[in-house]
């Protein structure tokens, strides 16, 4: 990303363009949606409540396409206490030349392919956890090219935190006998370290289960070391409809990060995005599962875990949600850590969070 | 002048009783024209066809080669509704859709073949949907993505065979059954249909797994005849294992055999 200065003046120069677009096309063709919320954050963490009141506005102008060239924004405007913010998620210029695709600017850059946790997503290790709900939108240059209906190549190159930070990646994807594969390679400079990492997933059907897996290798040169690791997982979902017409959904995964001779212990790693973790051992294990209920067309709860297999400890996220209309929607998550102190999961955090949006 | 007033007061009566019946039958008119099936101008009536005379001649009507259309959804649960919109592109193998309502703006689907993709606009996710989401609710519908997105000729897929003729809401109709060819994969193990006798449109369909259990009924409750040919624009899918709840799918706008975008089905066209 860029330094806030530069941050601020890309933002306004794409204000301007989009002004600029706004002004140029007919008011008739013009809409506008977006999501307005109501956060309540409730967190309990080292003996201490917090309560932090958020209220925040998407906004978002659906312009149509002109000249063969699409603006795509989403804007959010964020009131916590006194602090006003107001932040791009998505100003980027797409354009077809000639098979190519193009997207320019602030734009979310996600390579899922269904799975709970993407070790090997294009945001791995990049943000902080604060920057959480922004981790996937970046300052980038994306090309696409389609190869047939159901194969593609993607470039991308984003900007991190200081422009002497830079990240490549490259994505290859396509589906062979029913399987949807994708391979990626990666190069993140950073200020302490260089990353280079490359990785395979696949997802598709194994009679009645939905399948899916990844495996990759990271190679990185950092001013705490040289090391390298692996990466594994394995992962499964399957839905089913009771009688009564509700539906169970569940998916579980198994993540592994087996780490070279090089490491030495008490290291610390950004193996997951958003997530420094101290190894003990040459290996890090994840289980990580979801399950969701379908009350009735209107409410749902769930329960998604992450546990620790090397220390036992666990993170569980229970949540429901509840529509009072087609577009009023109550959330309600929690988090609760359950591990003794020390353990990667042994924080005392217990947190609620409740989230009223309305849509338009 | 006595008699003056009476003819009066008895023109006047007989003025609201025949104002009041004409609202009355006027209303009634509309009834049958929403909640019935709608009554417009008859083809032919036939007696001697077979039953794969009767299912080509419904497929001649509702079997898609390409079509454009945007519909509207609106899921009932004990009183209460979502309405969901959506605009949709499909030919004879494909289907390609995107949700408008505002909960739901950007969400788009591209099945092809056996296999459904599914791009989150938020984050711009393009991921695979397991093959067991096809028998699922469309977001929380009554109609599965295999039942909104497939539209396979009934006659490749089924073995039909003529149960009797009986009146349907008022219409003439056919009523027949229908056994999945062997080999064939299909969504519904048997299904039971009432076909108009004259327009050769689905009226009602009873949807059965291969335990005989009751899963679905589809009942349309207004036909329009659009390019020449009779077409549901208005159907109610209920799910039986579910209680008090049911799916309205309203066709706002069709065109059929419309030109396709290039390369609509296509993941790059879901990005």
């Amino acid at each position: 990303m860029y330094k806030k200065s530069q941050r601020y003046r890309s933002f306004y120069l794409l204000i301007l363009i989009i002004i600029l677009l706004i002004i140029s096309f007919p008011a008739a063709a013009l809409d506008i949606g977006g999501k307005a919320s109501f956060k309540s954050d409730i967190v309990y963490e080292n003996s201490e409540w917090e309560n932090k009141i958020i209220s925040e506005l998407e906004m978002q102008l659906f312009l149509p396409e002109e000249r063969g060239i699409s603006l795509e924004n989403l804007l959010l405007l964020t009131v916590e206490s006194d602090e006003v913010k107001l932040d791009a998620k998505k100003l980027y210029l797409k354009k077809n030349i000639g098979a190519l695709t193009a997207k320019i600017g602030r734009q979310p850059v996600s390579w899922a392919y269904g799975s709970l946790i993407n070790p090997i997503d294009y945001t791995l290790g990049a943000e902080n956890l604060e920057e959480e709900t922004m981790a996937k939108f970046v300052d980038a240059v994306e090309l696409y090219y389609p190869i047939n209906w159901k194969s593609g190549l993607t470039l991308v190159g984003s900007d991190q935190e200081d422009q002497s930070e830079n990240k490549w990646g490259f994505r290859g994807r396509t589906m062979l006998a029913g399987y949807d594969i994708s391979a990626n390679y990666i190069i993140n400079n950073r200020e302490d370290d260089e990353i280079k990492r490359w990785a395979l997933n696949t997802k598709g059907d194994l009679g009645p289960l939905g399948i899916y897996g990844a495996a990759g290798k990271a190679d990185i040169s950092s001013n705490r070391g040289d090391y390298k690791y692996n990466i594994f997982q394995l992962g499964s979902d399957y839905s089913y409809n009771f009688l009564s017409g509700r539906r169970l959904y569940i998916q579980a995964e198994y993540i592994n990060f087996n780490l070279g001779p090089d490491v030495k212990r008490d290291q610390k790693f950004d193996l997951l995005p958003d997530m420094e973790i101290e190894i003990d051992d040459r290996k890090a294990e994840f289980i990580a599962a979801n399950l969701t209920w379908d009350i009735d067309d209107f409410s749902s709860v769930g329960l998604m875990t992450v546990n620790y297999l090397e220390d036992g400890s666990s993170m569980f996220i229970p949540s429901y949600n509840y529509y009072f209309s087609s577009n009023l929607l109550l959330e309600l998550r929690g988090t609760i850590f359950v591990g003794s102190r020390g353990k990667l999961f042994g924080e005392e955090i217990r947190a609620l969070e409740m989230n009223l949006s309305y849509t338009f | 002048m006595k008699n003056k007033i009476l003819i009066f007061l008895l023109m006047l009566i007989l003025t609201i009783t025949l104002v009041f019946n004409l609202s009355v039958l006027a209303e009634k008119s509309k009834i049958s024209e929403t909640e019935e099936v709608k009554v417009q101008d008859n083809d032919k009536s036939t007696s001697e066809l077979s039953a794969e005379e009767i299912i080509t001649r419904r497929d001649e009507n509702e079997y898609i080669l390409t079509a454009y259309s945007e519909a509207e959804m609106i899921i009932r649960n004990s009183g209460r509704e979502l309405v969901k919109e959506m605009k949709s592109w499909q030919d004879d193998e494909n289907a390609f859709a995107e949700f408008t309502n505002p909960r739901d703006r950007g969400t788009k689907f591209l099945k092809r073949d056996d296999a459904l993709w599914m791009f989150f606009p938020e984050a711009e996710d393009l991921v695979k949907i397991s093959g067991h989401m096809l028998e699922q609710g469309m977001m929380g519908s009554d109609f599965s993505y295999q039942d909104m997105l497939e539209s396979d000729e009934l006659t490749e897929l089924y073995n039909f065979k003529i149960l009797g003729e009986e009146e349907y809401e008022g219409r003439p109709a056919y009523k027949l059954e229908g056994v999945k060819v062997p080999d064939k994969e299909v969504s519904y193990y048997r299904r039971v249909v009432w076909i108009d006798r004259e327009r050769f449109v689905g009226l009602k369909e009873e949807l059965y797994a291969e335990s005989g259990r009751l899963l679905k009924v589809a009942r349309v409750l207004e036909v329009e005849k659009i390019d020449e040919r009779w077409y549901p624009v208005r159907t109610i899918m209920e799910n039986k294992l579910r209680q008090n709840t049911s799916t309205e799918f309203l066709v706002k706008n069709i065109k059929f055999n419309p030109e396709l975008p290039e390369n609509i089905f296509s993941l790059q066209n879901l990005r």
